[in-house]
């Protein structure tokens, strides 16, 4: 069903909308989800409570990007969520896109007058410069944390390849944010 | 460990970058072309270096190749070794008169004495020779002396 459509269905506060939700999206959902937390329950459960948040947004929110919207959410909650369990030390798991990431900008840092939406801003700035290709794996590792076997075969590049061109770009993402005055 | 602010930050990154990365599929047409092209060109290398080695390995056969006589006298020695050869006898591929150059390094007669002088009448077997402007060069297969020169 057209993303509209399903919009048009939360508006109507008709419960398909959920179903239709599940159908077109549900598998990468659960897949971002479980790229974060690494388990099974808890990423279904992150599932189910992304679609409750999106009953409650829409209305009134009605969202232009419909794909981007669900993910963003079902993000924040596995991120959440991940915080939570290894504040109780329910998990050890440490993705190693975090590691990589940290490389960059390390978490003991401070980000003086740069909320974490600023810096999603000069992010988005920066990967606008980037090639499709460099700019899509990127976003595939940091954004939906895929591994990079699974890039590999998504956009049939060798592994290596893929961590040239994360690296490559990794590096330049660095330089980027020291020039915009982001200490790193 | 915390979460590093990049990868919170990376929640932030603008709607239609995420949904490209999500519906972004690579020209698979490009990929597979360039792989066909590649494992040719590797085909070719192959190919032409498995060619190369049975050319080295097994030289073109002489059997069939012709061979020519002809009588000369040597007029000139060159200075880099190499004798300047009047034509005396009947040829097909050479007037009488006419003057060629032969290497010295394929001169060889019975006696083992490979040097020639001016005047000595020579018996060259040759198979082929080529045009220089207005000489011509004689690659010989043998070269006998018939009669050396009076001095």
């Amino acid at each position: 069903m057209d993303d509209l459509m399903i919009i048009e269905l939360y508006f109507a506060r008709d419960e398909q909308a959920i179903k239709e939700t599940d159908v077109k999206y549900g598998k990468l959902c659960y897949n971002l989800a479980n790229n974060i937390l690494g388990n099974n329950e808890d990423s279904e459960e992150c599932v189910n409570d992304t679609y409750l948040s999106v009953w409650n947004k829409i209305p009134p929110t009605r969202p232009n990007n419909f794909m981007a919207f669900i993910c963003k959410i079902v993000r924040n909650l596995s991120m959440k969520k991940l915080d939570f369990n290894r504040a109780l030390k329910h998990t050890q798991n440490i993705t190693a896109s975090f590691s990589e990431l940290e490389e960059i900008l390390s978490y003991t840092r401070t980000v003086p007058n740069c909320e974490y939406e600023e810096l999603g801003k000069l992010i988005s700035n920066f990967l606008r410069q980037e090639k499709e290709d460099a700019r899509n794996v990127f976003i595939r590792r940091y954004y939906f944390f895929d591994s990079i076997s699974d890039i590999a075969s998504r956009y049939s590049f060798t592994e290596s390849k893929v961590k040239n061109m994360l690296y490559r770009s990794r590096n330049k993402l660095r330089e980027y944010l020291k020039k915009e005055g982001i200490e790193v | 460990m915390k979460t590093p602010k990049l990868a919170i930050a990376m929640g932030y990154i603008d709607d239609d970058l995420v949904s490209g990365a999500v519906e972004y599929k690579p020209s698979l047409v490009k990929l597979v072309w360039f792989r066909y092209v590649a494992a040719v060109a590797c085909l070719c290398l192959v190919l032409l270096g498995a060619i190369k080695i049975t050319i080295s390995l097994f030289p073109k056969s002489n059997t069939n190749t012709p061979v020519y006589g002809v009588l000369g006298e040597v007029v000139a020695i060159k200075d880099d070794g190499r004798y300047d050869v009047r034509i005396t006898g009947e040829d097909q591929n050479f007037a009488k008169g006419d003057i060629v150059t032969i290497n010295y390094d394929y001169v060889s007669n019975e006696s083992g004495n490979r040097a020639l002088k001016t005047g000595d009448i020579i018996a060259i077997t040759y198979s082929t020779y080529e045009k220089t402007g207005t000489t011509y060069q004689i690659t010989p297969g043998q070269i006998d002396i018939v009669q050396t020169s009076s001095d």
